[in-house]
């Protein structure tokens, strides 16, 4: 077994195409959580809706890329105003209720074998990246070396990756002075108390809306971004665990920080992929070194998700607050 | 209705009300929040579990069961109001009704999208539910 294999490995991974639009996702929640406080458990609702406009508009009806993509966005926008209007004036757990629960009929209706006419059922769509694929640059395929350390990507992933890292950059920049402006200062003020907000005449119904309509349009990018890196959409792709990775993501870098997602996203990614290639090659047949009594090939790829939990409950219980995070800022529901 | 009689008469259901109005002033006042806490998860999972037993004695179940579930139990919850038993009985009894009678009108495929459609409908005409008292929703 090879430990530069893995490190390669899980490098390739760390900063490639999947771990993207994970990035773009988190930094829409951390505007709903880290900032606004908002419990949103449906951001796979976003991406899907976004996503679906552009691969159905172009595959189904051959509507202009750039017109799936702007429709994207006010799907996104539309989504969160759906969700936003029953529930935002209410307590923060009605929030979650609706938005993950939108999540999973929205994900049913697009997956709806009656539907596969304009939404292709469970397969769903692809052959819609040619617009995006004519605009990439690069022919032969880019990467790093560092002596025996070399990780290469196909041009295609890597102008994904370009894509993908150059909105996280405009997006993280635009958090960052939105966070210090007056208006980010209200968002924060609304997450530690909401009543004394209001008491200051501030509207926080429509701060919240703002901010849910926000996250959700970060939401709508990372969705095409998912379309973009797999060339296809599926309703498998926008399952639930896709909302709670980015969850993970998110606590795990900590919430309320503008690097926070980024940094999480980039250790999350490199660690659940180098574990699954160290499990991967520690049971492989003839070189084992964890014995197949204890693990055989087929368990080891779903392994990781059982250290992926474990890393998550004792991150809950030694450091709430993410890697990067502040505990006096993030003291939401402290009792 | 064991739960109702739980939550609404006994010293533990007085308790358990009052962290979830206001733990810090629960706390003031000498309840034990930390173990109210545990107490409502621990029982709550419970009850769940004895949710998923009979509904694998009569329907059968894979690993997708909780996703499938979950948004109709959503409805029903909200539907009958948050904070209520009798309200979620009642919730449940009208959306699991009207979810499979709806087969006869549109494709089974949507009946998902119809709880949906009932949960955002009642949130935005009596966000209590049937039976939920209106200051408790915040």
């Amino acid at each position: 077994m090879s430990w530069l294999d893995v490190l390669t490995g899980a490098f390739e991974q760390g900063i490639g195409p999947t771990a993207v639009y994970f990035c773009l996702a988190a930094i829409g929640l951390n505007i709903h959580f880290g900032y606004t406080g908002l419990l949103n458990f449906g951001q796979a609702a976003f991406m899907m809706v976004a996503a679906y406009c552009l691969s159905s508009f172009v595959s189904t009806w051959d509507i202009n890329f750039w017109i799936g993509i702007i429709t994207g966005l006010g799907a996104a926008a539309v989504l969160a105003l759906l969700m936003g209007v029953p529930t935002l004036r209410l307590r923060a757990d009605y929030l979650a209720i609706v938005t993950i629960a939108g999540a999973e009929a929205i994900r049913q209706i697009l997956g709806a074998a009656s539907l596969s006419e304009y939404f292709g059922g469970q397969t769903g769509r692809s052959g819609f990246v040619t617009t995006y694929q004519s605009l990439n640059p690069f022919d032969s395929s880019i990467g790093i070396s560092i002596g025996s350390f070399e990780v290469n990507w196909r041009p295609y992933d890597f102008f994904v990756m370009l894509t993908g890292w150059s909105l996280v950059v405009i997006c993280s920049v635009v958090i960052f002075l939105l966070a210090r402006s007056p208006w980010g200062r209200v968002l924060k003020a609304i997450r530690e108390d909401e009543d004394a907000v209001r008491s200051l005449g501030k509207n926080v119904y429509s701060y919240k809306m703002q901010a849910l309509m926000i996250g959700g349009l970060i939401g709508a990018l990372a969705g095409f971004m998912s379309a973009f890196a797999s060339a296809s959409t599926a309703p498998s792709d926008f399952a639930t665990d896709t909302t709670f990775f980015a969850w993970t993501i998110l606590l795990l870098g900590g919430a309320a920080r503008v690097l926070g997602p980024i940094a999480g996203t980039i250790i999350f990614w490199f660690f659940i992929s180098g574990l699954e290639l160290f499990f991967i090659k520690a049971t492989l047949p003839g070189e084992e070194i964890i014995p197949e009594s204890i693990m055989d090939p087929n368990q080891a790829s779903l392994v990781r998700l059982i250290v992926l939990g474990l890393v998550l409950m004792l991150l809950m219980i030694y450091r709430p607050q993410g890697i990067f995070g502040d505990r006096r800022e993030l003291a939401i529901d402290g009792r | 209705m064991l739960v109702s009689i739980v939550v609404t008469r006994t010293r533990l259901g007085k308790a358990t009300r009052a962290v979830a109005d206001n733990p810090a002033l629960a706390a003031s006042s000498g309840i034990n929040v930390d173990r109210v806490v545990t107490l409502v998860w621990v029982s709550g999972t419970a009850l769940a579990g004895l949710g998923g037993i009979m509904f694998g004695l009569t329907q059968g179940f894979d690993y997708q069961v909780g996703y499938k579930v979950l948004l109709l139990m959503f409805a029903a919850v909200i539907l009958g109001g948050l904070g209520t038993i009798w309200g979620v009985m009642a919730g449940s009894l009208i959306v699991g009704l009207a979810v499979e009678e709806s087969a006869l009108f549109v494709s089974a495929e949507f009946k998902y999208a119809l709880a949906l459609g009932v949960l955002i409908i009642v949130l935005l005409v009596r966000p209590q539910g049937l039976l939920g008292r209106r200051e408790r929703i915040g």
